[in-house]
């Protein structure tokens, strides 16, 4: 598949770089960014810390504006909605899960999964609601706050949430940062299974070769530019590849 | 842990801001309570012509006994001052040691020169004066004897200053506590770092207790100066409006600037203690995990507080309701206050109560940010109650202080109304002292005049019971002469009015409750003068807030005032033509109707009012000062959850709906049980001082009073969170 290919593409960036700052002061953390991710896929993005790993995951989400450059999601040009539309965007069209501090305290479980649903003043597609949190393993737990959750358990909370709305693509940053390697190989195992079996988009941004390993396609950054593209393959090519990466 | 406590300071300079901005208003407001206390207490104005003389004898302007066990002193201020004659002018001459006297002010203020310590001078001076009526004033004192207005304004400064300064401080507890409260909620990341590298829970406690009350010195220093600012600009009205004589300066020391340090200090340091324990039981490993959740449910202890102080206050209206006299008016403030800590102790399960009934209503009127507003109002009870507290604070005292002086005017207006048979009232020109005494007699004679009835207002002190013990009470009284039971109908309950004659008085009900008193029992009392004088009570009457709560001979009280003057002379019959044919040789005597003159009455009483607004208005601009603070730093800290909730897709328009249902949830909370804990004072005060439950609230005052409450809280939420909603949505991702 070819990063031209417009109407295959979930995700396309063309010629993104985003600079914070001014003057002297401006730091660069996107120097110039051609990617192009296909629908169903899952790509990793990866690189050493500053890399703009984390810049590019927002700018593909609509959650921080580029200097300049397009971000086409789907066929939708982000640059040029303005602050409704790209809040209505996020809530059909994307879902979210970050490290931590995924969840409203506030909310139960189900009122967690079921907020952009909410949000977007829409009903909740009990079939749908229903496959999805006997997916992520919570169906005895719907009515606990976050706070009587575990770390994994949390996780688990924030991809249902992500998923409830159909979004072309799922954004993950750091999904797993703050869990141990078993509860992280868990969570890992629960996006893979949505990718492959209902065909969802996902783009995560990782620091550990371990997790990019449950990807199709490792990006990886340096500097502000994608230095290198591969196929997933094995934790320890990857980590080979980083080292490299990081030294060039 | 001091150091831990000043790199901590040095460092989350932001999260100390809040603390500090509460301390800081705190501070300042205690400062000038302070300084107008002191002002009270001591400021006497220096002498000026009395000076001339080491001893002036002139009337007294206190009255003071030594209780039976000879520890407590009675004390109350005298209203009248007494006349020096001619005699004791010529015994004092005569009195050992005195060398030369003189005539300050002929009959009112005599100098004695002597040699020796004026205060020995003095002392031998005064035994042959009369007991408790005139005094040998010497040093300061004298300032007192040459400016009679100061004992007035030095009690009004006291009155004043001890209630003002007590709600400033109550309302401090509250802000500060709150502020704190949320500093630990903030901080619990930290804490439990610390517990996690073997720091004890007493170490964290102490560390927390040390930052709090370096910043209450910091800011209880720094406070001091715009107290004195206020405390400038409250005397000036004070002195505008003639609350206070212009010669009664105010009395600037170091003591109020301790003091108001001094209870920084320790309401940090009580507000510290509280916030403390809830942080060193902030454990090591849960804290590390997802956001704090609050803690639900409350502490045994605050229940338990809770309920004392609620028994407090019923047992405060009690005894104010058997107390009776003019203290039964503390009554109510009491109460309200003892009912406004009951509910802010207890106040993140009324917050629940509050949500629980108003939840469903909210999600349907407003089916998204209701639903979110009712999940973080649910979620956060303890944030939401520290920011309700002031708010309610606000509204139960500022509505309680306004109202129950309305209730009051209210209710003496209508006394007076339905009293007053006379048709017409002489009363004294603007700016002359009184009635001259031949009026009288010539308005008795003016055809179809039925009755004619001389009144002089005074007031006496007398000899109470409250609480078991003897004390002394000022009360109000009239004294009036022959003719009153045509003139005004008092409504007797007990005796009769034609018996008034000689040492005998009539007492109110609220007088004889204060004297344990019946018809036929004997009072001791003081004349306005400080004359001490038995009374035989001959009757009890209803009307004690129209007229006066105590009534005498007129021929018995007059000569103990300062002008001897008539007051009113009010008249039954007659033609006002004829009246103003008698009137047209006493240009200093102005004839009205019965009517007119309970018109010009009732002005007078709102007039009174503008001390209330005064202080009200001070005490506002501290609340809302820590309403903002509290709602600010309670705001910030959801920087996060803004975002969130942003990014899974809610709308500007939605966070903001969530945020204004909050605030006016919050609001709607202080107001409704503010009302309710002010109705809870006003209608018992009204019952037991006027037989009358209706509360007089001004419609429109009130109606100020929400409005300032809900714009408050609302301003205080909207304008953090409209910044918070204009940042990067990146910061949901932070880590």
């Amino acid at each position: 598949m070819s990063d031209n290919d417009t109407h295959t593409s979930a995700v396309r960036l063309d010629g993104v770089t985003k600079v914070y700052g001014e003057g002297s002061a401006a730091v660069h953390a996107l120097r110039g960014v051609n990617v192009a991710m296909a629908k169903g896929s899952f790509t990793a993005l990866m690189g050493p810390s500053g890399s703009g790993k984390s810049t590019l995951l927002h700018c593909a989400a609509g959650l921080d504006t580029p200097t300049s450059g397009r971000v086409l999601l789907g066929r939708t040009d982000l640059s040029s909605l303005n602050e409704k539309r790209l809040t209505e965007l996020r809530r059909e069209r994307a879902g979210f899960v970050f490290q931590a501090f995924n969840l409203i305290p506030a909310l139960d479980v189900l009122g967690n999964v079921t907020l952009p649903l909410r949000l977007a003043g829409k009903r909740p597609d009990r079939t749908w609601l229903s496959e999805i949190i006997d997916r992520v393993g919570l169906r005895e737990r719907v009515h606990h706050r976050p706070s009587q959750l575990s770390g994994g358990q949390q996780q688990r909370v924030a991809i249902a949430r992500a998923l409830v709305a159909r979004p072309d693509v799922l954004f993950a940053d750091e999904p797993t940062g703050a869990l141990d390697s078993r509860t992280a190989a868990d969570v890992m195992r629960l996006i893979r299974e949505v990718v492959d079996d209902v065909g969802q988009t996902v783009i995560m941004v990782t620091h550990d070769p371990v997790v990019a390993s449950y990807a199709d396609t490792v990006l990886i950054l340096a500097d502000g530019r994608v230095v290198e593209r591969m196929p997933a393959g094995d934790a320890e090519a990857i980590a080979r590849r980083m080292i490299s990466a990081e030294v060039a | 842990m001091i150091w831990l406590a000043l790199a901590t300071l040095r460092d989350r300079k932001v999260g100390f801001v809040g603390a500090f901005v509460a301390l800081f208003f705190a501070c300042a407001v205690v400062t000038a309570c302070g300084i107008l206390m002191e002002t009270g207490i001591r400021g006497h104005a220096q002498p000026d012509r009395y000076a001339a003389a080491p001893v002036v004898v002139a009337g007294a302007n206190e009255v003071s006994r030594t209780d039976t066990t000879g520890e407590d002193t009675l004390w109350a201020p005298l209203p009248e001052r007494a006349s020096v004659p001619d005699d004791v002018a010529a015994l004092v001459a005569e009195v050992d040691g005195v060398t030369r006297t003189e005539w300050l002010d002929p009959g009112m203020a005599l100098g004695v020169h002597g040699p020796g310590h004026p205060d020995d001078l003095a002392a031998r001076v005064a035994d042959v004066l009369p007991a408790d009526v005139l005094t040998a004033y010497t040093g300061r004192g004298r300032g007192a004897a040459e400016f009679p207005d100061q004992a007035e304004s030095q009690e009004f400064m006291l009155a004043l200053s001890g209630s003002f300064g007590g709600i400033a401080v109550m309302i401090a507890i509250f802000v500060v506590a709150g502020t704190f409260g949320l500093l630990i909620q903030q901080r619990r990341r930290e804490i439990a770092v610390l517990r996690a590298i073997g720091a004890t829970s007493s170490q964290v406690r102490s560390m927390i207790l040390r930052e709090i009350q370096l910043v209450a010195v910091v800011a209880g220093v720094l406070g001091v100066l715009p107290g004195v600012v206020v405390a400038r600009w409250l005397h000036r009205e004070f002195v505008a409006r003639g609350a206070i004589d212009p010669s009664f300066e105010l009395a600037i020391g170091p003591l109020p600037a301790l003091i108001a340090v001094a209870t920084g200090l320790a309401v940090a340091s009580l507000a510290g203690w509280t916030a403390s324990r809830r942080a060193s039981r902030i454990n090591a490993v849960s804290a590390l995990g997802e956001a704090a959740v609050e803690r639900t449910g409350l502490g045994k202890g605050r229940v338990i507080a809770s309920i004392a102080f609620l028994g407090l206050g019923v047992m405060i209206l009690i005894l104010a309701s058997a107390a009776g006299g003019e203290d039964a008016a503390a009554g109510p403030l009491g109460a309200v206050l003892m009912i406004v800590v009951a509910v802010a102790l207890i106040g993140p399960a009324v917050m629940r109560l509050v949500v629980r009934a108003v939840g469903n209503l909210l999600i349907r009127l407003a089916p998204t940010s209701g639903y979110l507003a009712v999940a973080s109002l649910t979620s956060g009870t303890r944030r939401f109650a520290s920011a309700m507290a002031p708010l309610l604070v606000l509204v139960a005292l500022a509505g309680v202080t306004i109202f129950f002086h309305t209730t009051m005017a209210d209710n003496a207006d209508r006394q007076a109304r339905s009293g007053l048979l006379a048709d017409h009232v002489l009363v004294a020109a603007p700016e002359e002292p009184g009635v001259p005494d031949g009026v009288s007699a010539q308005v008795r004679d003016l055809p179809g005049v039925t009755a004619v009835t001389e009144v002089v207002h005074t007031g006496i002190t007398g000899y109470t019971r409250e609480l078991g013990e003897t004390v002394l009470t000022s009360m109000v009284a009239q004294g009036v002469s022959g003719d009153a039971v045509q003139a005004m109908d008092l409504d007797l309950r007990a005796g009769s009015l034609d018996e008034l004659t000689g040492p005998t008085v009539a007492l109110s009900t609220l007088a004889a409750s204060a004297f344990r008193a019946d018809v036929g029992d004997t009072v001791e009392v003081h004349l306005g003068d400080g004359t001490p004088m038995e009374l035989d009570v001959v009757a009890i009457y209803g009307r004690g807030l129209g007229f006066g709560l105590v009534t005498v001979p007129d021929d018995l009280v007059r000569p103990h005032t300062t002008s001897q003057l008539t007051d009113q002379v009010l008249v039954n019959g007659g033609d006002p033509a004829d009246l103003d044919g008698v009137l047209a040789d006493y240009p200093e005597v102005v004839a009205v109707s019965g009517d007119g003159y309970l018109d010009t009455l009732g002005e007078l009483r709102e007039d009174e009012a503008w001390i209330n607004y005064l202080v009200i208005g001070v005490l506002l601009v501290y609340v809302a000062v820590s309403v903002v603070n509290t709602l600010v730093i309670s705001t910030g800290e959801r920087a996060r959850e803004l975002a969130l909730l942003r990014v899974v897709g809610g709308s500007r328009r939605q966070l903001f709906g969530m945020l204004r249902l909050e605030a006016l949830v919050v609001a709607g909370t202080a107001v409704v049980i503010g009302t309710i804990a002010m109705l809870a004072a006003l209608i018992p005060g009204g019952i037991i001082l006027a037989e009358n439950p209706i509360p007089g609230i001004r419609p429109l005052i009130y109606a100020g009073l929400v409005a300032v409450a809900a714009l408050l809280s609302l301003g205080a939420v909207l304008v953090p969170g409209r910044l918070l909603l204009a940042r990067q949505l990146t910061v949901a991702s932070e880590r």
